[in-house]
């Protein structure tokens, strides 16, 4: 008797343990491969910068992890919250979604209201932080990124002197012009810079008149992070006379310099692109939610862990060993802790 | 290096060229009796269609024809709905702007695969500057002069050509008094509805053509919104220049310095302490309408403007 119930209180211990380990091991140890909806910024697809990074992510987790994404593409922000409530209740969809993930600091308001009202659904967003235990806020450190290529046009520049093409004056695009000013200074102490705005993300024509601007009063190298306004500068530079270049932002876009994009040969006027890899982001939370790892919070993506980087296309314009060298030097002095870049330091400029 | 002026002359010469194009063919319209606030949407078209049709033909003058007929078939939709079945005009407008930032975007979708945006066109076949090095030299102008887009003179041609047509030829006689006395017009014996047709496509055809310097004469590549509210200030600088062709040039060139200035307060490094201003700068061409429109001098628009010409109606 005695012998049967000890049989008993262990095959109930070993079935309690089981189903315990199950229920809560259970994502790490069968990993099931999640259903994801993507809210895009208003740029849409075909930007060939933040959100193709964000869908060849995702693209990545589908074939790597089995992963099957929907997505849609918001012409306007206020199409945000309605896109980002009908994945919450799956409402013309077919399944629920084990995460929504929305792309672009403007998403932050709608992300906020729809996050609170279903606490239970996992929610994702990039480049801003919403504070919510169901939100993974994925940000970067993209002064990090801007000091390399700001470093590498210290040395490149000719005329000791660069600028900046931004798209507004708001936080998120200072960083990336902080962090340059760093990066130059850093290289070429006292360097000539110049600072403008295009206001307007997709006006090319704006970006290509900052440009030309910049470019007569004798600036050689413009980093250019104005979204498809950015564009209007590789437009410019391909037009001036002389040694004028520009720097291109989030994916790489060496090819975009090129006289033929098409068909991308060299000469190209764009040295090299500081890349921030959403890809890489997207595709680490998919991996947190199909493993269980999933936390709301801050996800920090820098140098130190791939999330930011520069391009190099030794096929289209070979950088001076000098500059890459310093870049180098640079990227492990700040991975290392030694140089701190204090973001939102207006006083590089001022 | 050049100074800030001769910079800010080709700055201005570059930003009102398409204001300048696109408000002369808002006139067309305007001064036959209807109104056109879809010149923004034509201008999208125009710019779309060049990009497209240089990326398959090869060549920018095709591109550059190419706008000026897509325009004029959108502007032909507007003319069709607002002369032949007599619908309401701003309605129509504001319809005509919907469809050309929907079928831009769509027919992105459908040539390169990618939505909203086109791939960049090669340097070698967009409209580049015609350089001519001997006129460097003149003080102020010569810097601009001396790398001026053929569109920036076509649009010159433009103004001149505009102002025979609309006060030394019959037809602008014929299209002004559509818009003024289309009773009397047709009095005369001069079908008013062919009149205000074509006078409306006109219109499609300017903004077409001002839509495409922006795509293929200043920049490289088509993308979504890209004319970001032209067709509008366009519609302002018509009104500010009294629907007269001088008018529209000198009110387009105004708006066109006053955006040259911001982009010298932005881009000049000796500018940058007036950078906080920069966005006060950019609202000055609306404030100046308001201003101009309410207090110093009455806009007198076409008489008849925005009523659909019924015959022999009693008064």
């Amino acid at each position: 008797m005695e012998q049967k119930t000890a049989a008993i209180v262990v095959i109930v211990i070993i079935l309690v343990a089981g189903v315990g380990a199950i229920v809560f091991l259970g994502p790490s140890l069968f990993p099931q491969a999640p259903s994801i909806a993507i809210v895009f910024a208003t740029g849409g697809l075909g930007d060939k910068s933040f959100n193709d990074g964000c869908f060849e992510g995702a693209q990545q987790a589908k074939e790597e992890l089995g992963a099957n994404f929907t997505y849609v593409e918001p012409t306007a922000t206020s199409e945000y919250e309605g896109y980002l409530r009908d994945f919450a209740t799956h409402e013309g969809q077919d399944e629920p979604y084990d995460l929504i993930v929305g792309i672009g600091f403007d998403q932050y308001d709608a992300m906020s209201t729809v996050a609170e009202e279903y606490p239970e659904q996992k929610f994702a967003i990039i480049d801003t932080v919403v504070d919510l235990p169901n939100v993974a806020s994925l940000v970067f450190e993209e002064h990090e990124g801007a000091a390399l290529v700001g470093a590498i046009a210290g040395i490149v520049t000719d005329s000791d002197s660069v600028g900046f093409v931004g798209g507004m004056d708001i936080d998120l695009i200072n960083k990336f012009a902080g962090g340059y000013v760093f990066g130059a200074n850093y290289t070429n102490p006292g360097i000539n810079y110049t600072i403008g705005y295009t206001n307007n993300w997709v006006d090319t024509a704006a970006g290509k008149a900052l440009a030309d601007t910049m470019y007569a009063a004798g600036t050689d190298i413009i980093f250019a992070a104005a979204g498809r306004s950015g564009l209007g500068v590789f437009d410019s530079a391909k037009e001036q006379t002389g040694d004028k270049y520009v720097i291109g932002v989030d994916s790489p876009q060496m090819y975009y310099g090129t006289d033929d994009p098409e068909n991308p040969e060299p000469p190209t006027v764009c040295i090299t692109s500081m890349l921030k890899r959403v890809d890489v982001a997207v595709y680490s939370v998919i991996e947190d939610v199909m493993y269980g790892t999933f936390q709301g919070g801050v996800n920090v993506f820098d140098l130190a862990n791939g999330g930011l980087g520069y391009e190099i296309n030794e096929d289209l314009f070979t950088l001076p060993q000098a500059a890459k060298d310093a870049a180098e030097d640079l990227r492990n002095k700040i991975v290392g802790g030694e140089i701190n870049i204090d973001q939102y330091n207006t006083t590089y400029w001022e | 290096m050049a100074d800030p002026i001769s910079v800010l002359v080709l700055l201005t010469l570059q930003m009102s060229t398409p204001l300048v194009l696109t408000a002369l063919g808002g006139m067309f319209s305007e001064r036959s009796g209807i109104v056109n606030i879809g010149l923004e949407g034509m201008m999208l078209i125009g710019a779309f269609t060049a990009v497209a049709v240089t990326h398959v033909a090869r060549n920018p003058w095709i591109g550059l024809l190419a706008a000026v007929i897509g325009g004029g078939m959108l502007a032909a939709v507007h003319a069709v709905i607002c002369v032949k079945f007599k619908g309401n005009h701003i309605v129509s407008g504001a319809g005509l702007i919907l469809i050309g930032a929907g079928l831009t975007e769509f027919g992105s979708q459908a040539i390169w695969g990618h939505k909203g945006y086109s791939d960049p066109l090669p340097t070698t076949i967009v409209l580049k500057p015609i350089e001519i090095p001997a006129l460097e030299g003149i003080p102020i102008v010569g810097y601009a002069l001396s790398r001026l887009s053929p569109v920036i003179y076509i649009m010159f041609i433009m103004v001149a050509l505009c102002w025979y047509v609309m006060y030394k030829t019959p037809f602008g006689l014929r299209i002004r008094a559509a818009g003024e006395d289309p009773s009397t017009l047709d009095a005369a014996g001069v079908n008013v509805e062919d009149i205000r047709m074509i006078g409306t496509i006109l219109s499609g055809c300017f903004a077409g053509l001002g839509g495409a310097y922006l795509s293929i004469g200043y920049n490289t590549a088509f993308g979504s919104g890209m004319t970001a509210g032209r067709g509008f200030i366009s519609l302002a600088a018509l009104i500010f220049g009294n629907w007269t062709p001088i008018g529209c040039f000198l009110a387009g060139t105004f708006f066109g310095l006053l955006m040259g200035v911001r982009i010298m307060i932005e881009g000049l490094a000796e500018f940058q302490w007036l950078d906080p201003y920069s966005e006060f700068v950019a609202m000055i061409p609306y404030v100046f309408v308001i201003i101009g429109l309410a207090g110093i001098r009455r806009s007198i628009p076409p008489k008849a403007v925005g009523e659909a010409y019924e015959k022999e109606k009693r008064q």
